[in-house]
């Protein structure tokens, strides 16, 4: 019964926020190259050379206990984690080598850090990706693909691990082949770019992004982008008309691997749409009713001419 | 229109009144059914640039020149059922052009845009058809011709590139149609009562119809023309309940 009001208590508010964000209750996650789908977070190739991985995670407790703030540690092993030998019934990585254990596993500390009491069994933390490859001995960050299981331990003040959560890396090194044949059309204070996927034996393609930019001063903003997207075409508004712009499409990899070509370059300009246009040429329609509402009286004299006959009996 | 296919489907409409005499204990009959839906689609362009002494007009730089479809569904309630019948209803549908817009370059050109442009019209009819089904009724031949008269206003918009309504309007006329009906219960009875019993339809049939309107607020100078820039073929099914 105990059990089950802890599980209610704790599990509840989790599956709230596991519905609106991510991570899941006992997961650990990259919080930008994660992949639902796959349920994977990827180390791409700027991580692997030091760039940031944000990690974020939720823990699970052990059965009977609160969160009370107290150390996590960060720990990234080539061996999936498992329910720990104590009675707590944890999912727990291996915190250190095991050469001895067939097969070997290789594991080790990441970093750590000090949670104050009261905090959110959901926590993040900033850590090189570097850093994770380099907690397991066995591997390097020159190899594509490799798979890292990383946890992170929540400690009390005895050092007793009192909650966890985990999660699965691959290294992701390689980059998308990238688009081709960017065009940027004109529009009206916008660009309309368009693209194909780029051809080759790079990464698959994630998605795209768009960024427009130019210096000169009529634009205060310089910079426009696109959100994520996975159609090959896209209009960019907010620009300025007659300014010219510099256009770049970025190809991205499940992992972030970012892959860009450049050099196209486009101007908005008025456009006229086509009424604007076919009033430029001497068009006479001048919108609304010419003929006044006779039309519709008409329309709406039959529909009660219909209304009357289907009442009589 | 060919002459021989304007021919035929008027041979088809006079044949209505020559075949009253023969059936004349018809007429007394009391009505056979309520009236009809159908679902339609058929050709249009409309006539806008036959106001523009030169071409291409505006219409057609920006929209081509091609033909669109329009989409149309129609309900009407049967006055009248003897020879033939007789049925007043509403129709309604939608048609849309999409093209680009045009901006000017510096030489004083106009050139396609990325911008897309577009010409909605949702075209609304008060409609008065008369179907010589007396054949179809009684005499196992499954062909209906029939002749439909029309007031319509049709209610229009363009959007420019952002998808924006900048313009709306409404532009009303009349248009009248000659059609032939081909009633499908012909090829299969058994489904046709079946249909009949499970939903009340009681007949079914393929049509094909010819158009020809006046959409240009009768006349006015300040409208532009909506008409079909050419005689409108429509086809689709029309159900009987």
């Amino acid at each position: 019964m105990k059990r089950a009001l802890v599980v209610a208590l704790v599990g509840v508010p989790i599956a709230v926020i596991a519905a609106v964000i991510v991570p899941g209750a006992g997961t650990v996650i990259d919080d930008i190259n994660y992949s639902a789908n796959n349920q994977v977070s990827y180390i791409n190739a700027a991580q692997c050379a030091g760039g940031t991985s944000s990690l974020s995670w939720s823990l699970t407790l052990a059965a009977g206990n609160t969160y009370g703030g107290g150390n996590v540690v960060i720990y990234a092993s080539d061996t999936a984690p498992a329910s720990s030998s104590t009675s707590n019934g944890l999912v727990l990585c291996a915190t250190q080598d095991d050469t001895g254990a067939s097969p070997p596993v290789h594991a080790g500390p990441v970093t750590g850090g000090t949670i104050p009491a009261g905090s959110s069994t959901t926590q993040t933390l900033d850590v090189k990706g570097s850093d994770i490859v380099a907690a397991v001995s066995s591997l390097s960050c020159s190899t594509d693909n490799e798979t890292i299981y990383v946890c992170a331990h929540w400690q009390n003040a005895s050092n007793s691990t009192l909650g966890a959560a985990s999660g699965k890396f691959v290294t992701q090194l390689a980059a998308p082949s990238p688009p081709t044949g960017v065009t940027a059309e004109v529009g009206d204070q916008a660009l309309n770019v368009s693209w194909s996927a780029g051809t080759g034996t790079g990464a698959a393609t994630d998605h795209y992004q768009v960024t427009v930019t130019t210096a000169d001063p009529r634009d205060p903003a310089g910079t426009h982008a696109s959100g994520n997207l996975t159609s090959t075409s896209t209009r960019i508004s907010g620009l300025v008309n007659d300014v010219t712009y510099q256009v770049t499409v970025t190809a991205y990899s499940l992992g972030g691997n970012p892959a860009s070509t450049s050099g196209v370059t486009g101007t908005p300009a008025h456009v006229a749409n086509f009424y604007e246009y076919y009033k430029d040429q001497g068009g006479v329609e001048a919108g609304g009713c010419a003929s006044g509402p006779a039309g519709a009286f008409a329309l709406l004299g039959a529909a009660a001419l219909l209304a009357l006959r289907r009442r009589k009996p | 229109m060919s002459r021989a296919r304007l021919a035929a489907l008027l041979a088809l409409a006079l044949a209505a009144p020559a075949a009253r005499a023969g059936i004349e204990e018809a007429s007394a009959v009391p009505p056979k059914h309520n009236g009809s839906f159908e679902l339609g689609v058929g050709s249009y362009r409309p006539n806008i640039d036959s106001e523009f002494p030169t071409s291409p007009g505006p219409y057609q730089q920006v929209f081509g020149s091609g033909n669109g479809w329009m989409f149309r569904a129609a309900g009407a309630w049967a006055f009248y059922s003897g020879v033939g019948s007789a049925e007043v209803g509403l129709r309604t549908g939608y048609f849309v052009a999409s093209g680009r817009g045009l901006y000017q370059q510096p030489d004083g050109t106009w050139a396609r845009s990325g911008d897309g442009t577009s010409l909605n019209i949702v075209p609304t009819s008060a409609t008065l058809t008369y179907r010589f089904d007396y054949l179809a009724e009684h005499r196992w031949v499954p062909l209906s011709p029939y002749a439909r008269v029309a007031l319509e206003r049709y209610n229009w918009w363009v959007t420019n590139g952002a998808g924006s309504w900048v313009k709306k309007g409404a532009t009303n006329g009349y248009s009248w149609a000659l059609g032939l009906a081909l009633q499908l219960d012909w090829f299969d009875r058994d489904s046709q009562r079946d249909l009949d019993r499970e939903t009340g339809i009681k007949h079914t049939y393929l049509f094909f119809d010819a158009t020809w309107s006046r959409i240009d607020d009768f006349g006015s100078k300040s409208s532009w023309d909506l008409s079909g820039a050419k005689t409108q073929y429509a086809g689709g099914l029309m159900f009987v309940f």
